[in-house]
């Protein structure tokens, strides 16, 4: 049932921007026809032909279209009708939404008309109108034959190939969006190793992209999301995900700007197990950033918290402070205290914290180095008896050793405790059922978890460089937790490789591999990771 | 082709821009290769026209013999440019200066290197030294040549007396996609400083609007513990906005007052390299509150179902004999009622 649903309105979404999307108001085609995505130029060649909504059409050796600038330029023995009308010129300027022509003839200057090729005037030439960039085309990002223009929105490639050095990578259509709202960034889908999207439909204000993705677990997967946006102060988004193997998730995200000082936003999270629910605001107090969060669960669980923050203050010697200071409740249907014989008895509990932060400046050290240090304290009280404490301090040192390769090394250590004082044996008991790893080994160990857990992390990274555009990463991690044995934990050693190179003009590839060493009763556990770069 | 329709409205761009009223009206007109080209107002057979005083070029033959048919000039000085050409055509011919001069009725092109008839059509990617007739302010003689030509005597004085349309302020629009910006590839080095609490192993990008804001778009590489940097390369002029991400935009930067701050605007100048300083005050998922792990068991984590281990560190499904348990928020051992 929540299948069906969910296919349901996956179906609806993706026929709402049916009716949404914006009508190409021009299309233009040629021999070849090359877009760059850094410039948002598309240029015809050999031999172009306009075509607009309104009837006009234009013929010439070549064009380019300035997507950022709604401008035409159509270059070497151009023509343009509309309807019984037309006009020649050596080049002529238009707009893809505006009305005014200008043709530039070589020996009689430059003449004003409009897109209904009325009189002509005479004009001062405005050598910005005519421009006609020389690109080349090898860093082209896509080379099509047909480009179908919606200003301000989207340009649709057909056939599209994506050329490479080593031939192109041809795909039939393609639906490139240069709307320049960051709502359009905003997703509902849950995070991925890789994801590229892929178009559908399109207007200045939506957006309907299939996702092609490869997600850590259930591996490949498809996703389809609807975007709607405004401008930079409001967006709201859909998103229906399926992997191959695993179940399926849908959420959904609102994000509104409400002046200068003031946010709201909303998210819903679905799976087979029940859906998240989450409204925030944000607010900008003076200098103070002040937030109030409430989320709750299907299964009866919610929370609130309502929090402020300072600013980083200077402490001494470049070093800065944060004091934060928050309160909310949690709350659980049946009871939240679940150990206690008369948990319903508490379906709500207050609580309140402080968390001050401490950061120190990187400082340089003997040996070209560098070092920076974090600390962190944080104490929560709850309205029933029970507190919970964490203490936290990284370092991080970095060495260069040469222009193109440097050395990290990282320390992190995470100390927490919930304190029940008097009913610390109620809530975490010796457990009466063995607890065994995934290699069958008992973990006896886990009977000493009162309550109490330590997360240390130990990394070191080299970094080369060779060139702006590639890098080469090798890390090592080694963890040291309490709890933590044979599977059930952070893996105690891992180490990986990262190469990010920049083969093709208009897009790079980073792949990674990475192993989980001697973990849950296996030598190693492999991982891939791999994305596509502009 | 591209590059000579370029150059070819270039260089009529030009004409219009600087002196419209005196560019010839018509169609261009047609000319073939050799001496003399025939011009609109002077049919019948040209006169071919020789300046005495000529360097002699490279390889060519002696002129022959016998009196100057071209008025010499009252100084006695020769009136030579050279340059690229744009073209020839319409009575006129154009220089990549931006210069053109007007031709006399009776043009002769020779080739420059050999003398005699040119192995090139005056055009585009054709250098060429013009050789003007100081009576009557026409090119006489044009030499062509497939390569560059050294720069000639009298610039100053051809270009102030007997140009007809000499270059004005404004950029070549052929070189120039906008006012001031000739696309060149341009290296733009951004310099990201993060807050300390970015975790150990933070992978930071750049993410724009012409990647259609992709959140892994460009990768940067650390500096140390709280500055990235990276290098991308963009044509001068580019316009883009950006954003600072972890990877995705559940993690991506926001203001000091923890508002999300409208993306940054960033313009690609003409230069060899630019610099861009970015500081990143707070992250989208360090705030209090932040709701960002899906809904599955233990996606809201509360102390009263505390789990010593972090999520996704728990192996889901292994065989297990019976009896067994996952650790995780403990059953209570109470006494039987």
């Amino acid at each position: 049932m929540r299948r069906l649903a969910a296919g349901v309105a996956a179906g609806v979404l993706a026929a709402v921007p049916a009716a949404a999307s914006a009508r190409p108001a021009a299309s233009l085609d040629g021999g070849t026809v090359v877009f760059f995505s850094d410039t948002l130029l598309v240029v015809a060649r050999d031999g172009a032909t306009l075509r607009f909504a309104d009837g006009t059409t234009g013929h010439a050796d070549a064009a380019c279209v300035d997507l950022k600038n709604d401008r035409v330029v159509l270059a070497g023995h151009a023509r343009l009708a509309h309807a019984e009308k037309s006009a020649a010129a050596d080049a002529i300027a238009l707009e893809l939404e505006g009305p005014r022509v200008d043709l530039l003839d070589a020996s009689s200057g430059v003449t004003r008309t409009t897109r209904a090729l009325g009189p002509t005037v005479p004009a001062e030439l405005d050598a910005a109108r005519f421009a006609f960039p020389d690109v080349a085309d090898r860093n082209a990002f896509i080379r099509a034959k047909h480009a179908a223009i919606t200003p301000h929105a989207d340009v649709r490639f057909r056939p599209a190939a994506f050329p490479t050095s080593v031939g192109g990578l041809p795909v039939p259509s393609y639906l490139y969006t240069f709307a320049t709202g960051a709502g359009f960034a905003a997703t509902s889908l849950p995070g991925s190793d890789f994801d590229q999207p892929y178009g559908l439909w399109g207007s200045p204000t939506s957006l309907t992209a299939l996702h092609a993705r490869w997600e850590d677990g259930p591996g490949p997967a498809i996703g389809l999301q609807e975007s709607f946006v405004s401008g930079d102060d409001a967006y709201a988004t859909a998103a229906f995900d399926q992997p191959l193997r695993g179940y399926s998730t849908h959420g959904f995200d609102a994000y509104r700007r409400l002046g200068r000082r003031y946010t709201v936003s909303a998210d819903v999270t679905g799976t087979i197990y029940g859906t998240l629910e989450h409204v925030g605001t944000t607010a900008a107090i003076g200098a103070f950033g002040g937030r109030a969060d409430y989320s709750r669960t299907t299964a009866g669980a919610s929370t609130f918290d309502a929090s402020l923050h300072t600013p980083d203050e200077p402490l001494f010697a470049g070093a800065t402070w944060r004091l934060k200071a928050d309160a909310g409740f949690d709350a659980q249907r049946g009871g939240l205290l679940f150990p206690l014989p008369d948990a319903k008895r508490y379906p709500l509990v207050w609580r309140h914290g402080l968390d001050l932060s401490v950061a120190t400046p990187v400082v340089r050290m003997p040996l070209k180095t560098t070092l920076a240090m974090t600390f962190d304290a944080a104490r929560t009280w709850y309205a029933f008896p029970h507190r919970y404490d964490v203490l936290s301090a990284s370092a991080i040192a970095s060495r260069q050793l040469t222009r193109k390769l440097r050395l990290f090394g990282g320390y992190q250590e995470s100390w927490s405790a919930q304190v029940y004082p008097g009913l610390q044996q109620l809530f975490y008991p010796v457990p009466t059922v063995p607890i065994l790893t995934p290699d069958g080994t008992p973990y006896y160990g886990y009977a000493a978890y009162s309550g109490a857990s330590v997360l240390r992390a130990v990394d070191l990274d080299a970094q080369y460089t060779p060139t702006s555009t590639s890098a080469v990463h090798l890390t090592v991690v080694h963890t040291d937790d309490f709890p933590q044995y044979r599977g059930f934990g952070r893996p105690q050693w891992q180490a990986g490789a990262d190469v990010r190179v920049h083969p093709f003009p208009n897009f790079g590839i980073d792949v990674g591999r990475f192993y989980d060493f001697a973990w849950g009763g296996t030598r190693w556990v492999p991982r891939w990771s791999f994305a596509i770069t502009p | 082709m591209r590059r000579t329709l370029s150059t070819l409205l270039a260089g009529a761009a030009l004409v219009g821009l600087a002196a419209p009223g005196l560019a010839q009206p018509g169609p261009p007109q047609p000319h073939s290769l050799g001496t003399p080209l025939p011009q609109p107002n002077a049919p019948g057979t040209p006169v071919p026209v020789t300046v005495p005083t000529l360097p002699p070029r490279p390889g060519a033959t002696p002129a022959p013999a016998g009196p100057p048919v071209a008025t010499p000039t009252p100084s006695g000085a020769l009136l030579r440019f050279t340059g690229q050409l744009l073209d020839l055509r319409s009575g006129y011919v154009y220089f990549t200066t931006g210069d053109a001069f007007k031709v006399a009725d009776a043009l002769k092109v020779d080739d420059y290197d050999h003398g005699g008839p040119p192995k090139v059509v005056p055009g585009p990617r054709v250098y060429a030294r013009a050789i003007l007739d100081p009576a009557t302010h026409a090119v006489v003689e044009l030499d062509v040549t497939r390569h560059p030509l050294a720069a000639d005597a009298q610039y100053a004085a051809v270009t102030q007396r007997y140009v007809v349309a000499s270059s004005t302020a404004k950029p070549n629009p052929e070189l120039v996609p906008h006012p001031g910006f000739t696309g060149r590839e341009v290296a733009v080095a951004f310099v990201v400083e993060v807050p300390p609490t970015t975790p150990l192993d933070a992978q930071i990008y750049v993410s724009t609007d012409v990647s259609q804001w992709n959140p892994q778009a460009i990768l940067m590489s650390r500096i140390d513990a709280t500055h990235y940097r990276t290098v991308a390369r963009f044509a001068s002029g580019t316009v883009f906005f950006y954003r600072i991400t972890r990877g995705s935009w559940a993690s991506e930067e926001i203001g000091q007052d923890g508002l999300e701050d409208p993306p940054a605007k960033f313009e690609v100048r003409e230069a060899d390299a630019q610099l861009v300083r970015h500081v990143v005050y707070h992250w989208r998922d360090d705030r209090a509150g932040s709701v960002s792990a899906p809904a599955a068991p233990g996606a809201v984590p509360t102390p009263f179902n505390a789990n010593p281990f972090l999520p996704g560190t728990v192996p889901g499904n292994f065989p297990r004999p019976p009896g067994a348990a996952t650790p995780g928020p403990r059953t209570p051992n109470l006494p039987p009622h």
